[in-house]
């Protein structure tokens, strides 16, 4: 095999499961799979307490920390476009498979979608091939980079309700956590319109 | 116009990557100027073919991975292997001038007040004849004998003839060491040095210094082209890079190869060859000894440093001359780090992964450190003067004649001390070791000869 992120050839460790294909074949070699780093649980939802977003948002989960290596593949995904790279990441989505949440997915908007050719949260799923629904549309085209964290938690709404999410639990999936203003603002929309619950699960949490 | 025609002659590029305005390119199209072409081509060629196959425009490469698009709301196909110069996909657009050709202004200057040894000065007269006639030659000299020199008056010849010029080669390294030197020597010509992350020119360049990877930018844009290192790692093993030298050239242009090692390959393809066997400075090249170092990996793996390399270490010390020491990998460089420590604690370690490296060499060169662990990037190009040299696992796969060639062309490079002690430490003795000392040998017998 061929590593996905460093190009090197490397053997693959035979097992039972890959030959009856109950385990896929392995993408990265070992060397590159070591240097990324798994998120501790940890609560970071503390910063927005006293906003009146304060609640939208029932639980924040991430697989992974920023290191330097995810900052490194994570730019050759979404900012070279290399969306091969999406396949790494195929097991840790596996399980979204079992959840009865509704599973929706963070939009990108349309001038950025035609511009970046894929959504790079869409194709982590449809990687794992794990279903989900688009009931979120991004009405402002604006970076968050750049932004201090003040000017992030007040800025006017970036997403309306498309489909009808009344008194139904949402798991909200998308790339990055930096400060949680995306998702809060999405949680926030979905629970006016009625949501049950809304958690959140990312890739990565910087 | 002129700064588009500048800009693009010789060179093909993503259309949203220029450094002018859509419109403005857009404008060139309409007018003819600008030729677009499909990222990704398909060669329907063969009719008996039913499965057609498709390639990169900028890289060649054929193994491409299939995505659903969402611009072209379709399935695109894209290049993962020159990825990092921006993405070509199916539906990306590459452009190359079609324009009024640009006229050079031939106004370059030669400073150089070295002189050439009678060798080189032979050598390069014989260079200066083909690359008139453009004839492919190969340079065949010896570590330290002054290859870079003696390229100039070829160069100085082209560029007054209006010939756009190129020296390419493998490795960064080169292109940094190279680029000073030439500016100096061509004071008055326009050089870009290109290799990855080095700045982006927008103006029009006669001499270019380049990786071999970078001329992947380029099309039909050379009259005449030298590959240093010809034979290095990963020119050799790397299509596409070859690829890209021919499509970097124009179709009839030469290309003229330097290198202390050439291959079976590079000796055969040339029409005309001058062969260098002696160093600059007249003095013979340094020839190996080989001393066994049982179990040596066994030992390291178990905390121990084998006796033999620990005493020649410390006598490097005690003589206070810097060392190189080569490792076949970075594994057992790791493990070994800590052991060598113990005996000093300055002694650091390299690879081509250190985001340090080019800090850690000058450290050496200026003696800020008093040796350096190393993999086989340290092989070539670099020049420290009384430098002592050994390889550990000299009979590892991985260092082929050619390799450890030119890890001995790194000893007695100065004048000043124009010899220096070369181990190769080694589990066995490989035929490439003996391969390596016996032509070293056949160099230095040909130089008295001389």
């Amino acid at each position: 095999m061929k590593c996905l992120i460093c190009s090197s050839s490397f053997l693959e460790i035979a097992s039972w499961r890959k030959l009856l294909f109950i385990k896929s074949s392995q993408l990265v070699c070992e060397k590159c799979l070591n240097k990324f780093e798994k998120a501790e649980e940890k609560d970071c939802r503390n910063e927005w307490i006293g906003t009146h977003y304060e609640g939208a948002l029932d639980s924040v989960n991430s697989i992974y920390n920023y290191n330097d290596w995810m900052k490194h593949v994570y730019q050759q995904y979404k900012f070279q476009l290399d969306v091969e790279l999406a396949n790494i990441f195929t097991s840790d989505f596996l399980p979204l498979l079992k959840v009865k949440a509704k599973i929706v997915p963070i939009p990108l908007h349309p001038d950025m979608l035609l511009a970046r050719t894929f959504s790079q949260v869409d194709e982590l799923l449809n990687a794992a091939n794990v279903p989900f629904h688009h009931v979120l549309s991004k009405t402002l085209n604006h970076s968050q980079v750049g932004k201090s964290k003040k000017e992030r938690i007040s800025t006017e709404l970036i997403f309306t309700v498309t489909k009808d999410v009344q008194n139904q639990n949402i798991l909200l999936v998308d790339d990055l956590y930096t400060t949680g203003t995306t998702l809060h603002h999405a949680a926030y929309v979905l629970k006016k319109a009625g949501a049950n619950t809304v958690d959140a699960l990312t890739l990565i949490r910087a | 116009m002129k700064e588009v025609q500048a800009f693009l002659t010789g060179r093909i590029w993503l259309k949203e990557q220029t450094p002018f305005p859509l419109p403005v390119i857009e404008e060139f199209i309409r007018k003819g100027f600008i030729s677009p072409h499909t990222g990704i081509q398909s060669n329907q060629n063969s009719s008996s073919k039913k499965t057609k196959s498709s390639n990169c425009r900028r890289c060649g490469n054929k193994q491409l991975t299939a995505f659903q698009c969402a611009k072209c709301n379709g399935t695109c196909l894209y290049c993962r292997q020159c990825i990092q110069m921006g993405r070509i996909s199916s539906c990306s657009e590459l452009i190359t001038w079609s324009g009024p050709s640009k006229v050079h202004e031939v106004n370059h200057c030669f400073t150089w007040s070295g002189t050439l040894t009678s060798l080189q000065a032979k050598a390069s007269n014989e260079l200066l004849i083909s690359v008139q006639r453009n004839q492919s030659h190969l340079i065949y000299a010896v570590c330290g004998a002054g290859k870079t020199e003696l390229l100039y008056p070829s160069i100085f010849d082209a560029l007054q003839r209006g010939l756009r010029v190129c020296v390419a080669t493998p490795r960064t390294d080169v292109v940094l060491e190279l680029a000073p030197r030439f500016q100096q020597v061509f004071p008055q010509t326009i050089i870009h040095a290109l290799y990855g992350g080095s700045p982006d020119y927008s103006d029009f360049a006669q001499l270019i210094l380049a990786t071999t990877h970078q001329l992947l930018r380029f099309e039909k844009a050379f009259d005449v082209v030298f590959v240093d290192e010809a034979d290095a790692f990963p020119y050799t093993v790397d299509k596409s890079l070859q690829f890209a030298v021919q499509k970097a050239k124009k179709k009839s242009a030469a290309v003229h190869t330097i290198t202390a090692t050439p291959s079976d390959e590079l000796l055969s393809q040339a029409d005309n060859i001058s062969l260098i066997s002696q160093r600059f400075h007249g003095f013979p090249l340094p020839v190996p000894r080989f001393v066994g170092l049982w179990n040596y990996k066994k030992h390291m793996y178990k905390d121990q440093l084998p006796q033999k390399l620990a005493n020649w270490t410390q006598q490097c010390l005690q003589n206070d001359q810097p060392f190189l020491i080569f490792f076949p990998t970075i594994d057992l460089m790791k493990c070994a780090l800590p052991l060598f420590q113990q005996i000093h604690v300055d002694i650091s370690a390299v690879h081509a992964e250190d985001p340090e490296r080019k800090e850690k060499v000058l450290k050496l060169r200026r003696k800020k450190v008093c040796g350096l662990l190393t993999t086989t990037i340290l092989e070539r190009g670099i020049t420290i003067p009384n430098v002592q040299v050994a390889v550990v696992g000299a009979d590892e796969k991985i260092f082929t004649s050619s390799a450890l060639i030119q890890i001995s062309g790194r000893v007695g490079r100065s004048v000043d001390f124009p010899s220096g002690d070369l181990v190769f430490f080694h589990h066995g003795i490989s035929l490439e070791m003996d391969k390596a000392k016996a032509t070293i040998i056949e160099h230095n017998t040909n130089r008295e000869v001389l």
